[in-house]
């Protein structure tokens, strides 16, 4: 493996930095090389967030160049929408459809974008996409805060990531507090089920249409 | 947790640990006796750890009320003995300055660390100043790790060095080195002896004019050693390739970069990459740039290694051409990326243009509503400016400082005319204030009053500005992750009540009110702004994530279908993230919802009410 590429994004409070440090870990624990890059402090006041891990051998840059993603997971439909400059045409989205609209955007009268308008453009970039209703699937596991475990589960099916299964489960399941980990096995369960139900969902989606 | 637990009892293996993680680790390895620091962005995690981790592992730290007296504090344990180390953000430094280039002429018995964590691209701060000038401005050694790893080495290291030369070493790293995780091999934490003792010596330590000119002598000679230090370091190497004509030369995170672009572009450029880059290696440079054609600096920011190189090659009879900022090839501004370096060696070099994997007009939009950070579900600070601005509009100035409530300039609430730096609020009032010959207001925070406001405080009162000064309260300090500040009561430590500052200041009117109580603080705010002198008004209301942080809920406020008209009154005043339409109709989303009542009570329908 050259290098393998992740960028996480979505909005502060939403665990993106959990997923980025289970990444982390459980790449430490394969023996990889890795480097995880966060940021911290004012962006995270309910603004977007995007982390970025980076595995491999001769891995020394923080951060992703624009066009070089090989997996973009995005805890909410828009803030793939807005990294998308980090995609080329063979990167795999993994898009959590659970939609959270920016306050600005009630206060200034404009509306959320339609999701056919956002599958366009998810489309034009890379055919390669995971969508699912990851807050569905983790109030199913018990605990609304587990989407990005669903998340995680969901990516861990599609084979592509170079760790393996169940060591990126028992590395969240350590990383969790005693009294969560029961909801978090079990939502990394219903997202790593939901592949071939997600690999669908794009191509349900029909064309925008004003 | 147990990640804690392993970075302090481990002797072996490896950890994921970021740079700042790293730097406690280092200190752990290398003996750390004392630790102070102010919490700021990307340094904070470096004294949130060495606090959790204090009792454990015997050592003092502390969060100071400011930048100043911690580098003042960790100065004094240094010079008794200890090895102590002081971690700030780089504008932190500013405020540490006095001390700090003083500080270089007594230096240190026991080692003295200062980590200075800088923010190219402003990730969290409000200038990207370079603070690779402090070494040179000071005259004291600098060290730039590149990865967790070297930070981790690089604080031992700077431990050992600057009991060597006795003095205070900087350990700067910016925020892609302090915020990045990467594996981090553990040594034995073993034993390390020290003698603590005040040895008397008032030549040395007391910079009256005269023992400060021999001590400034003093710190030349010790810089002398400190160079050979330098020029022998294991941290300045080079990183052989096969091209004989072209050589970059490059520090800290900006090493990352090349080492990518030099790959990636093949052109097997030899890279000196400078691990302790200050006082620079001048032989060592001149030994790796004399057969070259071509030299490519690459640093972030400021052009100083460029400068320098410039300078030491003056020396050579044959000259290589010498790449960087100053012939326009690098921006000077912003953080780097692999590809930006890539664009600077192509276009030192004149190579082709890069290929782009992907046509990018093709996917750049301006449709995708944009996302900026803003108050929290809850804040006091949202009741806080929505108080302001009913009683006095866009009437005053509004002079606010550094901490959430600089999120106040974001639609819809948009206070905040004037944001410069911790504590500035009151000084610039003043100015203002006296300029207009109007009242004006100054806003800040609790722990920013503590770090920097009480001078300024004393100047109103005595010069009697018309400043009405707004403490926001939310009692912690609540941007940097909930550290407490000298008004914190905690069961070690004796809170000091803002209000008898105030008053011990001299303050006459001094008013203590919830901003939840909209019409209390009303009334005072209109009775304070028709006063002469200052005034000063505390709102105090605990910060609702550091409320729940502590397990205390309050019921979710809920919007009446039958009664709530859409009239948006409560989207469009009040700005929060927990209301929010969902198929058309206003409603608040109760997992994000504080119980603030802040929308009920402003509600034009009497439409919102609280839950069971």
């Amino acid at each position: 493996m050259d290098e393998f590429n992740i960028l996480i994004v979505g909005v502060g409070g939403q665990g993106v930095l959990f997923i980025s440090e289970v990444l982390g870990e459980a790449a430490i624990k394969s023996g990889l090389n890795v480097r995880v890059a966060e940021i911290h402090g004012m962006a995270q006041r309910g603004g977007s967030v995007i982390c970025s891990v980076r595995l491999g051998k001769d891995v020394y840059s923080p951060t992703i160049d624009e066009g070089r993603a090989h997996l973009i997971l995005s805890l909410e439909p828009i803030e793939a929408l807005r990294q998308l400059k980090y995609a080329n045409t063979e990167t795999d989205f993994a898009v959590n459809m659970n939609k959270i609209a920016p306050p600005g955007i009630y206060v200034s009268g404009k509306k959320y974008p339609k999701t056919s308008l956002i599958f366009d453009r998810l489309k034009a970039v890379s055919k390669n996409i995971l969508a699912i209703d990851a807050l569905k699937l983790a109030n199913e596991a018990g605990n609304p805060a587990t989407q990005n475990t669903v998340m995680l589960g969901l990516i861990s099916a599609s084979k592509k990531l170079p760790i393996n299964t169940q060591l990126l489960k028992k590395t969240i399941v350590a990383l969790v507090k005693k009294k969560f980990q029961e909801s978090n096995k079990i939502a990394f369960d219903l997202g790593f089920k939901s592949y071939e139900k997600s690999k669908k969902y794009a191509s349900s989606i029909r064309r925008y249409q004003k | 947790m147990v990640k804690l637990e392993e970075l302090i009892t481990s002797h072996n293996g490896k950890l994921l640990l970021s740079g700042n993680e790293a730097i406690v680790r280092g200190a752990i390895e290398g003996g750390i006796k004392v630790a102070a620091a102010y919490p700021g962005t990307p340094s904070t995690e470096i004294i949130d750890t060495l606090f959790k981790i204090s009792k454990k592992v015997g050592i003092y730290a502390e969060y100071s009320t400011n930048e100043k007296v911690a580098l003042e504090l960790a100065s004094g344990a240094a010079i008794s003995g200890a090895r102590a180390l002081c971690s700030m953000k780089h504008v932190g430094l500013n405020v540490a300055s006095d001390a700090f280039i003083t500080l270089a002429y007594t230096g240190v018995r026991g080692g003295l660390v200062i980590v200075t964590a800088d923010d190219p691209s402003c990730w969290s701060s409000q200038n990207e100043q370079d603070n690779r000038y402090y070494a040179r401005l000071a005259n004291v050694p600098m060290f730039e790790p590149s990865n967790s790893q070297e930070a981790k080495e690089m604080t031992i290291s700077a431990f050992e060095l600057s009991e060597k030369l006795e003095l205070p070493i900087l350990l700067r790293t910016t925020t892609r080195i302090s915020h990045t995780l990467g594996p981090v091999s553990l040594n034995p934490i073993k034993k390390i002896s020290s003698h603590e003792e005040f040895v008397r010596d008032t030549e040395r330590f007391v910079m009256v004019p005269r023992n400060a000119l021999v001590m400034h002598d003093k710190l030349l000679k010790k810089m002398e050693k400190g160079l050979q230090i330098s020029e022998d370091s294991p941290y300045n190497k080079i990183i052989r390739k096969e091209s004989k004509k072209i050589g970059i030369i490059t520090s800290g995170n900006p090493f990352n970069y090349a080492y990518e672009a030099n790959e990636r572009l093949g052109l097997k450029a030899s890279i000196l990459k400078l691990g302790m880059s200050f006082p620079l290696p001048v032989q060592q440079i001149l030994d790796f740039i004399k057969d070259l054609k071509k030299v490519i600096v690459v640093e972030e920011l400021e052009p100083i290694l460029e400068s320098e190189v410039r300078s030491i090659s003056s020396s050579l009879k044959q000259r290589p051409i010498i790449y960087g900022k100053l012939t326009d090839n690098f921006p000077r501004n912003r953080e780097y990326s692999t590809k930006i370096v890539m664009s600077g060696l192509s276009e030192s070099l004149s190579l082709k243009s890069i290929p782009e994997n992907i046509d990018l007009t093709k996917i750049t939009s301006n449709s995708t509503p944009s996302r900026p950070p803003v108050l929290c579900p809850g804040c006091p600070h949202r009741a806080s400016f929505y108080i302001l601005k009913t009683t006095l509009g866009k009437r005053f100035i509004y002079c606010t400082d550094i901490g959430c409530y600089a999120l106040g300039i974001q639609p819809p609430l948009q206070i905040g005319d004037l944001l410069i730096c911790m504590g500035a609020s009151l000084g610039t009032a003043s100015g203002v204030s006296q300029t207009l010959k109007e009242p004006a207001v100054a806003i800040v925070g609790d722990s920013t009053f503590f770090h920097a406001s009480i001078p300024a405080l004393l100047n109103a009162v005595y010069n009697k500005h018309r400043i009405v000064v707004l403490v926001l309260d939310n009692l912690t300090t609540a941007m940097t992750g909930f550290q407490p500040h000298p008004g914190v009561e905690l069961t070690e430590y004796e809170g000091i009540p803002i209000e008898e500052v105030a008053k011990g200041c001299g303050v006459k009117y001094v008013k203590v009110v919830d901003p939840m109580d909209i019409d209390g603080a009303q009334k005072i705010i209109k009775n304070a702004i028709a006063l002469d002198g200052p005034s000063v008004i505390i709102m105090r209301h605990i910060c609702s994530i550091y409320e729940r942080r502590q397990g205390v809920r309050h019921d979710p406020y809920k919007i009446s279908e039958k009664d709530c008209t859409d009239c948006l009154a409560c989207i469009k005043i009040l700005g929060c993230p927990a209301i929010h339409i969902v198929e058309e109709r206003v409603k608040i989303n109760d997992v994000l919802c504080c119980g603030c009542g802040l929308c009920a009570h402003i509600c034009p329908q009497k439409a919102i009410n609280q839950t069971e």
